[in-house]
């Protein structure tokens, strides 16, 4: 399914412009974006299953509705959002190609190359079990493990031609896999964890900005009001900290 | 020339291929702990001590109004050695907590002219408190409160020169306490000293 995309500023009313799928896209990204406020039942709703109440009960029809957008995220069956669901993921962290995916690619690309190479000279299209092409099996073949025969020698010259493009192919894909592999380490670890970094959470510090500078604690008493304020003031930065990790701001 | 291009591209292939997902199967665990458990953060540890210490002092102050001063005493003492978080290097909220528990051990004690128990306390005290807080001045204030208390002791005991002793470390201990809160409040209106 394509979609023409445009950037919408903050406060913009797109009117009729919009379709069902495409306002309940808008409501769900501003949502995510903390410019919407969620009903009080809904917020009573997510506070208590956040905070383990197991008692926490939602409309059959949420129910279903949810349980079908599961569903399609782990790929049993459709659901209208689990395609944006699925491209704001691939957005945010992209998974690793699948290697017989890996492969089709590159097959394709070397293959269309040698072959645009062979046209431009205005020769015949090289047959299907080619130079280049047979490059592109034994690249196709490795990425997906299986062993490499040995290359024949070229022996004609639009196979020759080809080579330059092979190799600047080969090269290209090496390096790119090379790109991918060293940095999707960092985000299988984040999948994996599923929590930000420490500096997203709020830090142990001192509690003398709880207190009003000029004025000391007196010198009997006031303790418990002291450990009252401390506790409360730690008690929402702990709770902040439980959204933190949660990936909720 | 062009197969060993073609060969370094391999061969840059393989390397990355071999460190890659080596890298990350040689970090395990440990990694993952660290960023589960980051250091330093407000944690659950940290509240429970503070709940702890919240409910500690209320029934110190419910020990207080019936007159039971050794009930407060106790009920401050089991905090102030029981467990708590961060071992050796507490987090300063727990640090604070228990320099203001030994200000309050510190003056239950001078109130029942246990003089030198309440000095122990308060060294201990300041060693959680190193920083200028109201909660260091508090500690000096209440040792110049307990000199006083000893001196007025000492003087009714008829040992006047231990009592002009103990009045003069009660006059230094309160300048102290007067220091730290000049300079609390200078800290906080970034004024320079």
């Amino acid at each position: 399914m394509k979609r023409e995309l445009r950037l919408v500023k903050g406060g913009e009313d797109l009117g009729s412009e919009r379709d069902p799928l495409a306002a309940e896209a808008e409501e769900l990204v501003r949502g995510a974006a903390g410019q919407g406020a969620l009903e009080a039942v809904d917020h009573e709703a997510l506070l208590a299953l956040a905070l383990g109440d197991e008692a926490a009960s939602f409309a059959p029809a949420e129910c279903e509705a949810a349980a079908a957008l599961r569903d399609a995220l782990a790929g049993a069956g459709e659901h209208p959002l689990a395609e944006l669901a699925g491209a704001l993921r691939a957005l945010h962290a992209p998974a690793a190609l699948a290697p017989r995916t890996h492969a089709a690619l590159l097959e394709r690309a070397l293959s269309r190359h040698a072959a645009a190479a062979v046209e431009a000279e205005g020769e015949p299209q090289p047959r299907s079990d080619g130079h280049g092409a047979s490059a592109a099996s034994a690249l196709a073949r490795a990425a997906e493990g299986e062993p490499v025969p040995p290359a024949g020698r070229a022996r004609t010259s639009p196979k020759r031609r080809a080579w330059p493009f092979v190799a600047l192919g080969t090269a290209l894909a090496a390096a790119a896999a090379l790109v991918l592999v060293l940095t999707s380490g960092a985000f299988d670890r984040e999948r994996r964890t599923g929590t930000p970094t420490a500096a997203a959470f709020i830090q142990a510090r001192s509690t003398q900005a709880l207190f009003d500078p000029a004025q000391p604690f007196p010198a009997r008493g006031g303790e418990s009001e002291r450990m009252d304020r401390i506790a409360r003031a730690r008690a929402a930065d702990l709770r902040a900290n439980r959204y933190a990790s949660w990936g909720v701001r | 020339m062009r197969r060993r291009s073609v060969l370094l591209a391999w061969a840059v292939l393989a390397v990355g291929l071999a460190l890659g997902p080596g890298g990350c199967a040689e970090r395990p665990s440990q990694d993952v702990q660290a960023e589960r458990c980051p250091e330093g953060v407000v944690d659950e540890v940290l509240l429970a001590f503070l709940s702890k210490a919240r409910a500690a002092h209320h029934r110190a102050d419910l020990f207080e109004l019936d007159k039971d001063l050794d009930g407060a005493i106790e009920e401050v003492e089991r905090l102030v050695t029981g467990v708590r978080p961060g071992g050796g290097t507490p987090p300063p909220e727990v640090r604070e907590v228990l320099a203001d528990s030994f200000a309050r051990l510190a003056e239950l004690r001078g109130r029942l002219g246990r003089f030198d128990d309440a000095e122990r306390d308060l060294d201990e005290g300041l060693g959680f408190a190193p920083e200028v807080t109201h909660f260091r001045g508090r500690l000096f204030e209440v040792r110049g409160v307990v000199e006083k208390e000893r001196a007025a002791a000492l003087e009714k005991d008829g040992k006047l020169s231990e009592s002009k002793l103990a009045r003069e470390r009660a006059i230094r201990a309160l300048q102290q306490a007067i220091d730290v809160q000049e300079q609390v409040i200078r800290d906080a209106l970034g004024a320079q000293p």
